[in-house]
């Protein structure tokens, strides 16, 4: 996976569960989400609560992309993180290089600091599992034939009352 | 660009509806969300003004289920028509697999649809991307509306590539699931061609 779109093989997966595990943990935090540039959710740990996690990826990456451009009219060559404070809940957004957006969310009365402490710490562990072209990249999908068949066969039954 | 995981097994697509201000877009989306069972589909998102206009995108998920071991997913995008709001329809553009050109089929938002399919164009462009290299169809829609131009002359003059275009009426559905499918197919089968690069 990277900025141009990609794969992540199931090694890679698991190296990043466990990471995203792990950040929980030590910050302390509520929720985590690794969403790639183009607003897909890659990977999600702990509680959810009430978020629903595809279009929370999406609107995040939206606003990420757009505070990229804010960043570029201020002459400034990107920003890296921003932070927005709740009432009960924070949350913190931080870029993983160009490849992905890790989302974090935690209760008021967690240390923020800590949180970036610990986003710094697995933005490094998880960049240097997507690299790209090792997460098996590959020209054309190992599904077998007639895929694009078997997924249209599919949609016409859910799009089937139109 | 198409992501697989295959970690979780997962394909990820997205396909952005791009057109002229009130061509439709949005009303495409609505009407998938409603005739679409629950289990398929997440919630309709929209980040729209006071007046119901889209400033940012809707966003609709649409879950095809588990297809040869994948489970197919796809994330429906519109864009705001207006043309102030530029900036925000190239963030959105980021990453589409393909696009449903929605074009209002009265005449006298010809130059509208016109202006619009162009800023499409300029807009791939600065993210590297080529419309006539990537999945692409075009809904002709408001049918049903007096004063329309014909499908002949709308495709003379703004498809002389001859794309899959469809006759739509996005409020009653009439077109909108062919267009969906139409650029599905042609998505589904680049991903089976070339993956994801």
């Amino acid at each position: 996976m990277n900025k141009q779109g990609g794969s992540l093989s199931a090694e890679q997966m698991q190296t990043i569960e466990s990471v995203l595990a792990g950040y929980v943990k030590d910050a302390g935090i509520r929720t985590v989400l690794l969403v790639d540039p183009d607003g897909h959710l890659v990977c999600q740990s702990g509680a959810m609560d009430t978020i629903d996690p595809v279009s929370f990826g999406a609107l995040v990456s939206a606003n990420f992309a757009s505070t990229q451009q804010i960043a570029g009219q201020m002459g400034e060559k990107e920003f890296n993180a921003f932070y927005i404070q709740g009432k009960e809940k924070d949350l913190y957004v931080s870029a993983v290089e160009d490849k992905a957006i890790l989302v974090s969310i935690f209760a008021r009365g967690t240390t923020v600091g800590m949180v970036k402490i610990f986003a710094e710490k697995t933005v490094k562990e998880i960049s240097a599992n997507l690299v790209p072209g090792e997460g098996g990249d590959q020209k054309g999908l190992s599904v077998g034939g007639g895929f694009a068949d078997s997924a249209l066969a599919e949609l016409d039954k859910v799009l089937g009352g139109i | 660009m198409a992501t697989i995981n295959y970690g979780y097994r997962e394909i990820n697509c997205k396909i952005v509806y791009y057109g002229p201000g009130m061509s439709g877009k949005t009303t495409n989306l609505e009407t998938i969300h409603k005739k679409v069972p629950p289990t398929n589909r997440g919630k309709l998102t929209s980040l729209a003004t006071k007046t119901d206009r889209t400033l940012f995108f809707d966003l609709l998920p649409l879950d095809l289920g588990t297809i040869k071991g994948f489970k197919v997913k796809f994330q429906l995008y519109t864009v705001p028509g207006q043309v102030y709001y530029n900036a925000t329809r190239k963030l959105v553009l980021r990453g589409a697999d393909g696009v449903v050109f929605v074009a209002d089929s009265q005449k006298d938002r010809y130059d509208d649809n016109v202006e619009s399919l162009e800023n499409l164009r300029e807009n791939l462009k600065e993210h590297g991307m080529d419309l006539d290299a990537m999945p692409f169809v075009i809904g002709w829609n408001k049918r049903d509306l007096p004063d329309v131009m014909s499908v002949e002359e709308l495709n003379a003059k703004m498809n002389p590539r001859g794309v899959p275009n469809f006759e739509m009426e996005a409020l009653t559905g009439r077109g909108v699931f062919e267009a969906l499918r139409a650029v599905t197919r042609m998505v589904l089968e680049k991903l089976e061609k070339e993956g994801t690069r």
